[in-house]
């Protein structure tokens, strides 16, 4: 099953998918990474809601001309590193996470009923881009251009590859058993 | 040529072949993506090598970045031991990497290691070595944090096996490392030995022939099946690479650097 959904996503149409599916997103997407997600915890004056909300893990190659931001390259980041935050972002209403080489199975758990995770292509820097509208704002700048949050408004950003459900399915825990099999044949 | 025209003329030259790595996908690396494609049979895995494909071609037409992650510049310097260099080598790179930054653009993710404050210091690391003639051989590898951090270094016994080892670091880091992957191996040397062994073999061309404990090695990482991105398949090394040293008897350090799809590598010569 292919196709696109519009943010605020609720957690009711992310229980309408399985692993397997392939999803676009269009609306307003965050990018979040390692110094952000600590941020985001720790802020009581959080600029934006998470709720409803869609976590891009990217830490995005981004220029500033004059008075705009021009975005060069923005694949996604390796989302195992925020597995430590990311039950508390949940926790916080996010629904839906992009990210690419998959999250722990807590995270996973975590995840039931409310939110899933979105795997984009590792790596496509430019096929992110095109997909990308344009930058809406942008918060904590004192973490830095990669560091920071963009808030991005993208048009069937993907395909986007359902590879944590929200039942409890991982594409990730299914691999990483069955390669264990063959590693230890 | 006096030394600061020669000083320009190197750092001109490493720009370009940093713009070259960071847009153009090297031909030996598309032609595996190519074969690769072919010879999956998983839906999911096809899907995710057409896609990288796809944005290497689009990163090449624009010439900007094919991915986010502009990685650190890794030089490996061949000085012909004829040649005279009167400039610093070093700091005629760090101001190439700064330039290039710019230019091209690169992204600033340079940090403290111990306070993790952003820096502006240009992120780059150099491998020398001299060989005949006269002239200065620069290779540029782009090393993306994601399959840096896949890389593993053992100081195993002896008695110990260098397949499990590989195997095993090659599992643990799954889908995160962006595969399908590029595994250079340095077996034997010493702790730093085997790790510079390592790196030195992912300046190699995929193409190069290989020997067979480098296709029995691919193989086995092959039939493990995590594959294009993590998400199965076959494909998930495109091509392993081992350099060995002699070692003491009582060592056999084994590193294993690993390398992301976006193999991302220049080079240029230049008589000095």
């Amino acid at each position: 099953m292919s196709s696109v959904l519009n943010t605020p996503i609720r957690p009711e149409d992310v229980r309408s998918f399985k692993v397997g599916d392939v999803v676009y997103i269009s609306g307003v997407i965050y990018t979040s990474r390692d110094k952000a997600h600590v941020k985001m915890l720790s802020d009581p004056k959080r600029p934006f809601s998470l709720q409803n909300a869609c976590i891009y893990h990217s830490g995005p190659l981004v220029v500033k001309q004059e008075l705009t931001y021009r975005v060069i390259a923005a694949g996604p980041t390796t989302s195992a590193r925020m597995n430590r935050q990311t039950p508390a972002i949940i926790k916080q209403g996010v629904t839906a996470i992009i990210g690419k080489g998959g999250m722990s199975a807590e995270v996973a758990h975590s995840m039931t009923g409310r939110c899933f995770y979105l795997a984009f292509p590792g790596g496509c820097g430019i096929l992110a881009r095109e997909r990308i509208e344009k930058v809406l704002d942008v918060y904590y700048t004192e973490l830095g251009f990669t560091e920071a949050v963009w808030k991005l408004q993208v048009r069937d950003f993907g395909p986007l590859l359902v590879a944590i459900d929200s039942y409890g399915e991982s594409i990730y825990e299914t691999i990483k058993e069955s390669s264990r099999e063959r590693l230890l044949q | 040529m006096n030394n600061a025209v020669q000083r320009e003329a190197f750092i001109s030259h490493t720009i370009d072949a940093l713009l070259e790595a960071e847009t153009q996908l090297p031909s030996d690396v598309r032609s595996a993506l190519t074969s690769a494609i072919k010879a999956e049979t998983n839906k999911r895995a096809k899907e995710q090598l057409q896609a990288i494909l796809e944005n290497a071609e689009l990163a090449a037409a624009a010439s900007l970045p094919m991915c986010q992650d502009t990685g650190i510049p890794v030089f490996f310097l061949e000085i012909g031991r004829r040649s005279s260099i009167d400039f610093s080598l070093k700091e005629a790179l760090a101001t190439a990497v700064q330039r290039a930054t710019d230019l091209i653009p690169l992204r600033k993710h340079a940090v403290d290691p111990i306070t993790r404050a952003n820096s502006d210091a240009p992120l780059f690391d150099i491998l020398y070595d001299v060989c005949d003639g006269d002239e200065l051989s620069v290779a540029v590898l782009i090393k993306g944090a994601g399959s840096e951090n896949a890389s593993a270094l053992a100081m195993l016994e002896p008695t110990q096996d260098v397949m499990s080892f590989v195997l095993n670091t090659i599992w643990e880091s799954g889908g995160k490392p962006c595969p399908p992957v590029i595994v250079g191996l340095g077996i034997g040397s010493t702790f730093d030995g085997c790790a510079r062994l390592a790196k030195k073999t992912l300046f190699r061309y995929l193409n190069e022939k290989e020997s067979a404990f480098e296709v029995e090695i691919l193989e086995n990482i092959n039939k493990l099946g995590i594959g294009p991105m993590g998400l199965g398949g076959r494909t998930t090394a495109l091509r392993v690479f081992v350099e060995k040293a002699p070692c003491h008897t009582a060592m056999l350090p084994v590193a294993v650097a690993v390398q992301c799809w976006a193999d991302r590598k220049a080079r240029f010569r230049m008589k000095l």
